[in-house]
């Protein structure tokens, strides 16, 4: 079994990959796309993954502005440590190309994105 | 029980054992036929009486075959002394038979092979690309065209038929737009020869013409999924394949190789490999010449990852998928379809 199969099906990489999928499939957000495809080293990684989240919270916050009562989706911080501890473990390169697979993947059958 | 040392032109010697059986077996399978890769020799093993005159009809050129392919570049001409290399084929065949099989009994026979070979033929490089002419010459300063390469008479003939009746020659890379040709043949590392000739039947010769890399990667998709779950009794472990470029003239060498199929026979063993498999297939490697854009820079990547699963390969194929994705242009990916793919990039 290969290291990326494996971070595929980690929690956190799931979680960031979901949010990613969300981000470019509704949001349009290819900015994150391609900082995550380009991140190389560990400090560009945590500069992508800055914006993302930043980008992704104005996003939501616009979300439940328009619906209300609705909760948008977001990574949550054990997420991140676990990404960057990855990171540290893996390799960049690896964790993004595990985060990206995630938006390549169609939404499960009844689960309400946004 | 026959054997066939290798040589080392290694379609060749692959033609030679398809080719040696199905003079045996003929086209009405007159005995039980298997084929196998023993390493330094493929073994043609025969259960049941051996015929005792090869089945003529294996001559004739038929639309199950590619006689005419495989010689394309012979030119006949009226004060020509010799003859159409398929008369040429079968004169050797029906006059030779009983030789051929007796050579082929013994542990020691090798082909001979040289730039002049007593009553040998030219070895086409439609049944070996490394027999091209100028292939194997330095041709620094001076120019030439290179020599032929000659192989002894019963082995060429053997080979001939092998690459008449199982060369893969896909029927797309025909088109006058398509600027290179690919001949496959699935090395037989355990084949019964009746099983074989039905796959081969089976798959249709349609492959991705983006590139050398996509019609190889394609026919070998082709190929383990028409075996799954039907042949135990056969096996293959390889596709071996010969590259030509097209010219105004004859087609010239464009390399050749051999594509090991264990990663794509590991895909087959689940269900969700087998359905990643249909769609590469169907979606993935289109059989158009014509397409373009980011389906066509798609069926190049997915191509090179086959060949060689690297995360770097992987890492541009999700590239170039999710771009298409965004674009309306492919559809997303299943997820455990995607995971079973992930399972075999190797690590960086």
């Amino acid at each position: 079994m290969s290291n990326l199969h494996n971070l595929f099906k980690h929690p956190a990489i799931e979680s960031f990959g979901k949010a990613l999928r969300i981000a470019v499939g509704i949001n349009e957000d290819y900015t994150s796309l391609v900082e995550l495809d380009y991140a190389e080293r560990r400090e560009e990684l945590a500069l992508a993954l800055k914006k993302f989240l930043r980008r992704l919270d104005a996003n939501a916050r616009r979300y439940e502005r328009e619906h209300a009562g609705k909760t948008a989706f977001k990574p949550d911080e054990k997420d991140l440590d676990e990404v960057v501890g990855l990171a540290e473990q893996y390799g960049v390169r690896l964790v993004c190309a595990a985060i990206i697979s995630h938006a390549l993947v169609r939404t499960e059958k009844g689960g309400e994105e946004s | 029980m026959f054997t066939l040392n290798k040589t080392g032109f290694e379609m060749f010697d692959c033609f030679r054992a398809y080719g040696l059986a199905f003079l045996i077996g003929g086209l009405e399978n007159n005995a039980i036929i298997h084929i196998y890769d023993k390493g330094p020799a493929y073994i043609v093993d025969v259960e049941g009486n051996i015929p005792k005159n090869p089945d003529p009809k294996i001559f004739e050129i038929t639309e199950d075959n590619a006689w005419f392919l495989v010689f394309q570049t012979f030119k006949e001409r009226k004060d020509l002394k010799v003859k159409p290399p398929i008369e040429d084929v079968k004169d050797i065949a029906i006059q030779h038979y009983n030789e051929i099989l007796d050579m082929h009994s013994r542990h020691d026979f090798i082909p001979e092979i040289g730039n002049s070979v007593k009553d040998g033929r030219t070895l086409y490089q439609s049944i070996d690309v490394s027999a091209a002419k100028g292939y194997r010459e330095e041709k620094r300063s001076v120019y030439h065209e290179g020599s032929q390469l000659q192989v002894d008479k019963f082995s060429w003939c053997i080979a001939s038929i092998g690459a008449a009746w199982f060369g893969v020659w896909p029927r797309n890379l025909m088109r006058r737009d398509t600027s290179f040709l690919v001949c496959s043949i699935p090395n037989p590392k355990k084949v019964l020869l009746i099983t074989h000739r039905e796959i081969h039947e089976r798959i249709e010769k349609q492959f991705c013409p983006i590139s050398a890399n996509t019609a190889i990667v394609h026919y070998s998709i082709k190929l383990v999924n028409a075996v799954l779950g039907k042949y135990d009794e056969t096996d293959y472990d390889e596709v071996i394949f010969n590259v030509m470029q097209k010219t105004g003239q004859q087609p010239k060498p464009g390399g050749g190789g051999r594509y090991n199929l264990t990663f794509l026979k590991e895909l087959t063993k689940t269900s969700a490999g087998q359905e990643t498999l249909k769609i590469m297939d169907r979606h993935l490697l289109p059989i158009n010449p014509n397409i373009k854009g980011i389906k066509q820079d798609v069926a190049l990547a997915l191509s090179d990852f086959l060949l060689h699963p690297t995360l770097d390969n992987f890492r541009i194929f999700e590239s170039l998928y999710i771009r298409g994705e965004i674009n309306k242009e492919l559809y997303s990916w299943e997820k455990l379809q995607l995971e079973e793919l992930l399972k075999y990039v190797e690590p960086a």
